[in-house]
């Protein structure tokens, strides 16, 4: 588990909302949708990893 | 461990200026580097207990005394340590029910668990009655 996967969320997350406000000032809802989606899925993939991570640890760990 | 704290408490502050970043605009993304974040620190702490459990474990097993009663308290441990985290992120998430739930799957797991040392002190407590 290292530091770098804040910083990767965070900025998925800076990138997705500034392209989110792009999207909808010039009039493109469905392709704002379709980015806040990708981001949400690829953020949630790895978020899902780490958890399993833990998971693994603490199984390993305590003897689970 | 002393160390590596400042370093921790970094990520701590790190973590939650991410989310404040985030939360206006997008509140799912502040929602995943909470638990990111949390489960950075909890692996790191994980890691850095490994070596003592291991030798504590290790030394008694050594002396011949029963270490069954310590896995299961070291079991018990773990599913607290999880059910703890779980709990904590669903609260984050603002489902305290869910929360509720977790922390009421884990009481139950934790009960099975210490099942057979209840009926141990039970058999004894019978066998000093009969």
């Amino acid at each position: 588990m290292d530091v770098d996967f804040i910083f990767k969320i965070a900025a998925i997350g800076i990138i997705v909302t500034v392209l989110n406000l792009v999207l909808v000032r010039s009039g493109r809802e469905e392709q704002a949708l379709l980015t806040t989606l990708a981001g949400l899925v690829v953020v949630l993939l790895m978020v899902v990893n780490a958890v399993a991570e833990l998971f693994s640890t603490v199984k390993s760990l305590f003897g689970l | 461990m002393t160390a590596e704290l400042w370093k921790i408490f970094g990520i701590c502050i790190i973590g939650a200026a991410f989310s404040i970043i985030l939360r206006q605009k997008s509140p799912e993304y502040s929602y995943a580097i909470i638990i990111v974040t949390s489960i950075c620190m909890l692996t790191f702490v994980l890691k850095t207990v490994l070596e003592p459990i291991k030798q504590i474990s290790e030394k008694l097993s050594n002396s011949g005394i029963e270490t069954e009663y310590f896995k299961i308290a070291l079991k018990a441990v773990g599913i607290s340590y999880i059910t703890d985290f779980i709990a904590d992120a669903c609260r984050d998430v603002g489902q305290a029910t869910i929360a509720s739930k977790a922390e009421l799957v884990g009481k139950t797991a934790i009960f099975l668990l210490s099942v057979p040392l209840l009926m141990s002190v039970l058999e004894t407590a019978i066998g000093f009655i009969k």
